[in-house]
């Protein structure tokens, strides 16, 4: 492999002529949720120092003597983490877990910001007045459906009174215990006993209920703290308790709280070595809740976290419905999951002649079976090439009324490739060219190449997306558009693999042989891993997650695994976060 | 002693087309202490895409006016409102306006319609090619009302909204901003916001009953030891980890207060003060429920108003470049999506002019019960300015001006109502007017650059 190694996102270098470009490298505008809360262009991501924008080198690269410190038997800086905040998705699965309750009551809270697509970057995750109110809401709503429903499982004793005191703190320490996945502290059962006297003076369970209420509201429920333990003779660092990494495995594998096996290791203090963590990586890869972690970081990184619902022009798309996505995003987390958890390599992500459907994608796609609702494999290797040709991909990229070479070739370079466009000028004309039932998208956004002061920029987009134009604004396939024979070749310019190719399969060919884009697949899977946007002190965990990749031919499951296995995973600065 | 009025009718009948002289007009408004008995409210009223102007804008003079076909239904109101346009977003441009700044049209007119001010750049691309924008960089008027009007209310205001969606960070989906970058959602949810608004609350006791107070004490008691999990972790942390603790603490330590204001404020308005019943759950993210929700969260708009809960409130209804399919008045294509058609084609502007209609319908029901909700001399909907606002002027061409908007309530006898106004001047200066009716000083609001004091039309 290469020894060179660049990770940050390269900002293409491209002068900016203004001139009215039609066809618009942001979003698709139809404002459905599904535009542009994601920004590689926008992100903190920024262009190459002194104000000269860089075109694929000079950031973040590592030379040999580099490599080499990353490889010395120290422990490596873990970076700077910052307290994390429950996501709205991680609410919901902690609650399931402790509370029994599959109710999903984040549904009432205001969504969590998205940064570089996902929504985990701590650093994003606040608190308005809107989630104080809504975090007491649910918590009030969960706590007496708790006691209704669910008390045996809370309350392992039996009351003698309503102010039985002894039944009371054994239900608070089981419960707060697995609540603030650590030991309770003394004053903290004092606090919530007080809080239990308040509700016994109705009767027992409501002194329970309004004990979980406090609970599901308190900093070290909606919070992952992490302290760590001095580590000797080091005095910049700290190690993670065992409690700590129960958190830090269960949050990352299942997006959600640790179960009885790992409170059960924390207590004997058993995760402290790789080995003693790989051990619980296994189980719990095997575990659905693993599953549809992996489906979810592969529908956020592809730009689909937002998506709720998609607009089409039922003239043009008379079978749309804007809630198809659904479906379409379900193929997605089916056909990635399927790869990960069967030692699917890279390779196969990228160019796969096969995805997953049930009844209702095959009729999306025109394809007879399956009919029924369980996802099953379905190979065609004129129709599908891994994640490019997922319909959910190229129906998220499109337009109201027709496909959109612009925006595919901004996600090629964006999630793909993890490069940042700068924005158009901003006195474009951006709307897309209008529809010709005489023309294809390629003839209509020929001005692109034609004017040069478009073509600088667009010299990146258009190109690819116009290789992708054999599937439509729906994501199904055609071979001609308006009964013309489609054009489908295309052309990569400013990236490792440059050159031409004919249709979006040779595209997806080339992309899996580019070091950029499996390097931009490894950085997505520690921003979303580590819930951190990678800093320069970052690179040699960037290039052990590589490493590992290449080492175990291109295994996505290895890949994940070897993000339990850093030095960041273990340790964190002294100090808290500054 | 109740004032001598003249009826609306009388007047214009025996004006004969004759233009009106101002002391008539004098005459017929009511003095400024006409309402005094109840205090002052707010709202704001949404849509999006801009309108059909050819069809909103009323025919003849300030005083003597038919409605148009988009304002038809609030004829029976007419004497309650003002019609107002002419207006221009950001800088004048010909007949429109020009929004400076990052972000495409619908976001900064959405931004511009309540803080005056510009998007800051940010990391949500908007259509059109647009520099990809964040949030406003400026508090909104509701809000910025709401600090005077709307600090003794258990809620200083209540935000609604109907399928608004709301992705956080993103401009298309905000109008109201507690501060630059610091948005308020609406709550899209009816049973929601009923929990939220009216759970616990019991219309005119003036001693609550046992339940209320034991629902406060367990409130108090469960929040004081939430407050303490915050209070003891925030010393051990780091700067920026501190940070952010204190701040959900500083939250925790409002909800309480306000909670505990819930229980012994509220319901001491008038007769009209009636407890809503809690909307059914339903699918809020739904288009096929965006009628019945519409309808749910406009009457509990307007209770939270009779009830003194709120003084200040707005109703978004979808969002900036949204709108779903209205089946409901057979048309089967996207609000946006038709927005987006050339001025020649008829069945778009049609379509938009049924849409627009439908919406006045909607505003038609909000107005009418406020004014059903009689205080003292008057109604809530006399002692209220309710405010119909959109991002854009036109949908197809994206235009910031002219801008149409109805105003309705006298704010309290502040507001001469029955006139239709052109009005060729800075849209912050409406804005300047909303908080001067309301009575907040001040002869600025939003970006000072496009503003030039109150609106001398109104």
């Amino acid at each position: 492999m290469q020894w060179q190694v660049l990770f940050r996102a390269a900002a293409l270098g491209v002068s900016i002529g203004a001139a009215a470009c039609s066809g618009s490298v942001a979003g698709n505008g139809q404002g459905q949720g599904d535009d542009g809360s994601e920004g590689g262009s926008g992100g903190e991501i920024k262009p190459g120092g002194d104000g000269v924008p860089a075109a694929s080198d000079g950031l973040g690269r590592l030379d040999e003597s580099q490599v080499k410190e990353c490889s010395q038997s120290k422990v490596l800086d873990p970076g700077s983490t910052v307290i994390r905040r429950l996501t709205r998705r991680e609410y919901d699965n902690t609650i399931a877990d402790l509370l029994f309750d599959a109710s999903s009551p984040s549904k009432q809270f205001p969504s969590d910001e998205r940064r570089l697509s996902f929504d985990n970057n701590a650093a994003y995750l606040n608190v308005s007045p809107t989630h104080t109110e809504r975090y007491d809401l649910a918590a009030e709503t969960l706590a007496t459906a708790a006691v209704q429903k669910n008390l045996a499982k809370l309350v392992s004793c039996k009351p003698a009174s309503a102010t039985d005191e002894v039944c009371a703190k054994t239900f608070i320490n089981g419960f707060v215990q697995r609540a603030f996945r650590r030991p309770v502290e003394k004053a903290e059962e004092d606090r919530f006993l007080g809080v239990f006297r308040q509700g016994a003076k109705t009767d027992f369970n409501t002194g329970v209920s309004l004990v979980v209420q406090a609970v599901l509201q308190s900093a070290p429920f909606l919070y992952r703290v992490e302290f760590g333990e001095p580590v000797q003779g080091d005095d910049k660092f700290v190690k993670l308790t065992s409690w700590e990494i129960a958190s830090r495995l269960s949050y990352l594998l299942w997006a959600s709280m640790p179960d009885e096996a790992l409170f059960a290791a924390a207590k004997d203090n058993k995760l402290q070595t790789r080995a003693q963590v790989s051990e619980h990586v296994q189980r719990m890869l095997k575990d659905p809740k693993a599953k549809r972690m992996v489906g979810n970081f592969h529908e956020q990184w592809l730009g689909l976290g937002d998506v709720q619902s998609i607009d089409r022009d039922a003239k043009l798309f008379p079978d749309w419905k804007n809630e198809n996505i659904q479906m379409l995003k379900q193929e997605v987390n089916e056909f990635t999951s399927s790869l990960v958890f069967n030692d699917g390599n890279i390779k196969e992500l990228f160019t796969a002649p096969h995805t997953m459907m049930n009844g209702a994608v095959a009729k999306h796609y025109g394809v007879s079976s399956p009919t029924g609702t369980t996802f099953e494999k379905v190979e065609d290797d004129k129709r599908h090439a891994g994640v490019f040709t997922l319909g959910a991909v190229m129906a998220s990229t499109g337009k109201i009324n027709q496909s959109s070479p612009v925006l595919r070739g901004k996600f090629v370079r964006e999630h793909m490739l993890c490069q940042s466009l700068p924005p158009p000028p901003p006195d474009v004309n951006a709307e897309a060219p209008s529809l010709d039932p005489k023309l294809t998208t390629r003839d209509r956004f020929a001005q692109h190449s034609e004017n040069p002061a478009c073509a600088n920029c667009h010299r990146l987009l258009d190109p690819v997306g116009l290789g992708m134009e054999n599937f439509d604004a729906v994501g199904r396939y055609r071979d001609k558009e308006n009964g013309l024979d489609l054009n489908v070749n295309g052309k990569l310019e400013d990236t490792d693999v440059d050159g031409t190719f004919n249709g979006v399969f040779e595209l997806a060919q080339k992309l899996s042989t580019s070091e950029e884009a499996q390097r931009c697949m490894v950085t997505n899977w520690f921003r979303f891993a580590y819930g951190r946007t990678e800093s320069d002190s970052d690179l040699c965990f960037l290039h052990q997650l590589d490493a590992r990749l290449v080492k175990s031919s291109g295994n996505l499951r290895e890949l994940l695994v070897a993000t339990t296995e850093l030095d960041a995973f273990f340790y964190r600065r002294a100090g808290g976060a500054q | 002693m109740k004032p001598f009025r003249l009826s609306r009718r009388t007047v214009l009948r025996g004006a004969g087309g004759v233009a009106i002289a101002l002391p008539w007009l004098e005459a017929m408004a009511p003095t400024k202490n006409a309402y005094a008995a109840g205090p002052k409210r707010l709202v704001v009223f949404f849509t999006p895409n801009g309108t059909i102007y050819e069809n909103w804008k009323p025919k003849g003079t300030t005083t003597d006016f038919t409605m148009s076909p988009i304002l038809a239904p609030l004829e029976p109101m007419k004497n309650k409102l003002i019609l107002l346009e002419g207006l221009f977003q950001g800088a004048k441009n010909g007949s429109g306006g020009s929004i400076p700044g990052p972000g495409d049209d619908h976001m900064k007119g959405m931004a511009w319609a309540l803080t005056g001010r510009q998007l800051m750049p940010g990391s949500v691309a908007g259509g059109g090619g647009a520099t990809p924008a964040g949030l406003s960089t400026g508090l909104s008027v509701d809000q910025h009302v709401a600090k005077t009007i709307g600090k003794d209310t258990r809620f200083s205001s209540l935000e609604f909204g109907v399928r608004s969606l709301t992705v956080a960070g993103n401009p298309l989906f905000h109008m109201v901003y507690a501060s630059a970058g610091v948005a308020r959602q609406p709550e899209q949810n009816p049973a929601q916001m009923f929990d939220r608004v009216f759970k616990g609350f019991t219309p005119g006791t003036s001693t609550p009953d046992p339940t209320v107070l034991k629902r406060a004490a367990d409130k108090t008691s469960v929040l004081d030891a939430v407050k303490d999990s915050y209070s003891s972790l925030s010393p051990k942390l780091g700067k920026d980890d501190k940070a952010k603790i204190d701040a959900h603490l500083a939250n925790i330590s409002d909800l309480q207060k306000r909670l505990a204001q819930g229980s012994t404020t509220g319901g001491a308005m008038g007769a009209g003060c009636k407890l809503p019943t809690r909307p059914k759950e339903n699918d809020p993210y739904s288009e096929a429920n965006f009628v019945e929700n519409g309808k749910a969260q406009v009457d509990m708009l307007s209770m939270a108003l009779a009830c003194d809960l709120t003084r200040v409130a707005s109703l978004q209804w979808s969002y900036s470049s949204g709108g779903p399919t209205p089946s409901w008045i057979q048309i089967n294509r996207g609000h946006h999506d038709i927005s987006h058609d050339g001025d020649g084609i008829a069945t778009a502007k049609d379509q938009l002019t049924k849409i627009d209609t439908w919406y006045s319908q909607q505003f038609l029901s909000l107005i009418q019960k406020m004014d059903a909700i009689p205080e003292a001399d008057g109604t809530l909907l006399d002692n209220s300015m309710v405010l119909w606002v959109n991002e854009l002027a036109k949908g197809n061409v994206h235009s910031h001006g002219p801008m149409c908007y109805v105003i309705a309530g006298k704010a309290g006898g502040a507001l001469q109502t029955g006139r239709y106004l052109h009005a060729e001047e800075n849209h912050n200066n409406l804005l300047v007017s909303v908080m001067n009716k309301m009575g907040v000083e001040g002869n600025t609001f939003g970006d000072p650059a496009f503003c030039t004091g109150p609106l001398k039309a109104l």
